[in-house]
């Protein structure tokens, strides 16, 4: 018993010791060696699907800038990856992980609100933090200068589209279906105020539903008898979007235009949805074949890669990492926040969605109008 | 009106969707006394099992449906020879449990198998048809005619045929049954695979209207409880009218006052019912044992 006690002792002794000759030892951030980029992501757990298209981007990002020779005269990237799971306490843990023992330069990822509404602050005045994919607004406010985000909020898509649809679009009566959610409240409120005037779109129906459903048949009926110029979607699910649409098709909505929240497009939710998709419009951030050099450079790039065409996650994956190494770069040094930031803050960047600039740490991309033509998202034209 | 017509349809499909899933579920709990918890886990079995039939072996829909059965009453045999059998004996609340924890199994072992996105299960019966100016889609009318078949046939087995006959005396008192020489052991396998078989019946027909995902199997289960103590606990007419009853509000509700209403409509009125009868609407009091 004793010699167990003993034993024990020892090796917590070994383990204090060792603790301590590693951050004596530990060079900490300097100014030599690869550059390390910490990626918070789900990469497991039910958005993983995202986590995984995210890294894809970032991690081709890296290896771009690395095949070109690094930044900072010849430093190369490091991608350091951690699975948050969805959840907030265990991105807190990783971003500890990664800032206090990892020691890396900056910190990148998230896809859930959620979750960077509880790392934000482990990072706050010590890295630069890019918020990648997560959307509410709440995120960016009580803002370090080092915090910024590249996907838009609902509510600068919300605007840009609803417009959008009032101006070019000019449906006189619109049905709308919405999930019973934060979100779908939210975007029906949105829109009420954003279409407030007299010569906007008339809502003359609205339905909710549950996420847990998959027959939309009664709601969707009951908004075909509203008679309206148009039905508007707004969901967030792939399979439940595609269900709506399906279903529209099958009661025999053909002749009314169909509107889909933006941001919520995508070529799995267009497949599934067949024929039902053809016509659809949206809008999004980004689509693969805008044309721009930048653009077409990264599809060609990502397609070689991964054998698949990027979509937007790829892409604001791509540009967490792309970002940061620039202004690294152009800022002449990888532990200089203040000085990174600035030189993210004052820059018209070159993006594969075309130029993009930052304000107050928020990117100010413009979402596009995008519509479904032969089972593909090409870009809306009128 | 003009959605009248509309609507009725929607509800005959939706009831009978909900009848066929219910069946199997007051058919184990009659039988075997006991609430199968992973039943629609086997509904989500029965319309992943076509797909990825479909999707590994080029099997078209009615191929894929029938080995889906076979294979998913195989399963279900393994299950009930070496758990349920055995617990069946003890508590009630082990077998429960024990259902519980197997769609729990089963869920999580096809989403990690094949992930969780949605998936489609291909079927001839991809069309519409119009008739007047109701909507309905070909693989909808499958559901209802076989809907209609189903039932009628289960009803014919359970009253006509011998099996049926045990069936009845097993579910109304075990013991006597045991006593006249009755295997209770074999009525219990097969009930449980009997039903099982239903419910992937189920997901084969109803797989194609809508998505393939892990989870699908949750909500269902949710609503085949509703109607089967709406109806009475192991009472087949009970899950047949439960069934055809719920689909009828949910559809009233959903048109009449808000589509998120429907569910909060529903489930007052199974408080209703079971404040006037507590049994269910078909219900029987069991013969204590």
């Amino acid at each position: 018993m004793r010699k167990r006690i003993l034993t024990t002792l020892m090796l917590v002794l070994v383990l204090i010791l060792g603790a301590c000759a590693q951050s004596s030892n530990g060079t900490g951030k300097n100014e030599s060696g690869n550059i390390k980029i910490g990626a918070v992501l789900p990469l497991t757990g039910p958005a993983a699907l995202y986590g995984q298209q995210t890294l894809d981007g970032a991690k081709l990002a890296a290896k771009m800038i690395n095949d070109d020779g690094g930044i900072l005269k010849g430093r190369k990237i490091t991608l350091l990856t951690e699975d948050d799971q969805s959840k907030p306490e265990l991105g807190v843990t990783k971003f500890k992980k990664l800032i206090e023992s990892d020691k890396v330069d900056a910190i990148t990822g998230g896809v859930n609100s959620s979750v960077n509404m509880a790392t934000k602050d482990v990072a706050k005045n010590k890295l630069l933090n890019v918020v990648t994919v997560s959307k509410a607004p709440e995120i960016m406010s009580d803002r370090d200068s080092f915090r910024f985000r590249l996907n838009s909020t609902n509510d600068m898509d919300g605007k840009a589209f609803h417009k959008f649809m009032a101006e070019q679009l000019k449906p006189k009566t619109v049905a709308v279906i919405a999930e019973n959610t934060d979100y779908g409240q939210a975007e029906l409120k949105a829109l009420k105020k954003n279409w407030s005037g007299n010569d906007n779109p008339k809502i003359v129906a609205t339905e909710f539903f549950d996420l847990a459903e998959t027959d939309f048949t009664n709601p969707l009926t009951k908004l075909k008898s509203a008679n309206a110029d148009a039905l508007y979607v707004v969901g967030a699910a792939i399979e439940i979007n595609s269900a709506i649409f399906k279903q529209a098709h099958q009661l025999g909505f053909n002749n009314t235009m169909k509107l889909l929240a933006p941001g919520n497009i995508n070529s799995k939710m267009v497949e599934l949805a067949g024929e039902g998709a053809e016509g659809i419009i949206s809008a999004d951030l980004y689509q693969n074949t805008i044309d721009n050099e930048m653009n077409k450079e990264f599809v060609a790039a990502f397609e070689k890669e991964y054998n698949r065409k990027p979509e937007k996650m790829e892409m604001l994956g791509f540009e967490s990492i792309w970002f940061v190494a620039k202004a690294m770069d152009k800022a002449g040094s990888s532990t200089d926040y203040k000085a990174i930031s600035k030189a993210l803050e004052s820059e018209d960047w070159k993006s594969p969605r075309g130029d993009l600039k930052f304000e107050d740490g928020q990117a100010l991309g413009e979402v596009i109008p995008l519509t479904v033509k032969g089972g593909k998202v090409i870009p809306y034209q009128q | 009106m003009e959605i009248i017509n509309q609507l009725v349809a929607n509800g005959l499909v939706i009831g009978l969707t909900y009848t066929l899933f219910a069946l199997g579920v007051t058919l184990i709990f009659g039988i075997l006394g006991m609430i199968n918890f992973a039943h629609g886990e086997f509904y989500m079995l029965g319309a992943f099992g076509s797909y990825i039939l479909q999707q590994e072996l080029g099997l078209n829909y009615f191929q894929s449906g029938i080995v889906t059965i076979v294979i998913i009453c195989l399963i279900a045999w393994l299950i009930e020879k070496f758990t349920l059998r055995s617990l069946l004996a003890t508590d009630h609340l082990n077998s429960l449990l024990a259902t519980f924890g197997l769609s729990i199994v089963l869920l999580n072992l096809v989403a990690i198998a094949y992930g969780t996105t949605p998936r489609q299960i291909s079927s001839p019966f991809n069309g519409v048809v119009h008739i007047g100016n109701v909507f309905i889609t070909q693989q909808k009318i499958v559901v209802v005619l076989l809907g209609i078949v189903v039932i009628v046939l289960l009803n014919l087995f359970i009253k006509h045929s011998h099996l049926g006959k045990l069936m009845r005396a097993v579910s109304q008192n075990s013991m006597g049954a045991m006593v006249s020489g009755i295997s209770i052991k074999r009525i219990y396998s097969f009930t449980f695979i009997f039903g099982v078989s239903l419910a992937t019946l189920a997901g084969i027909l109803i797989g194609p209207t809508t998505y393939v995902t892990p989870t699908m199997g949750t909500s269902v289960m949710l609503k085949g409880f509703v109607i089967v103590i709406l109806g009475g606990l192991g009472s087949v007419p009970g899950a047949i009218i439960g069934g055809m009853l719920l689909g009828f509000v949910e559809t009233g509700a959903s048109s009449l006052v808000g589509n998120s209403w429907k569910d909060i409509i529903g489930y007052v009125i199974l408080i209703l019912v079971l404040l006037v009868r507590p049994q269910g609407i078909f219900g029987f009091q069991r013969r204590s044992q």
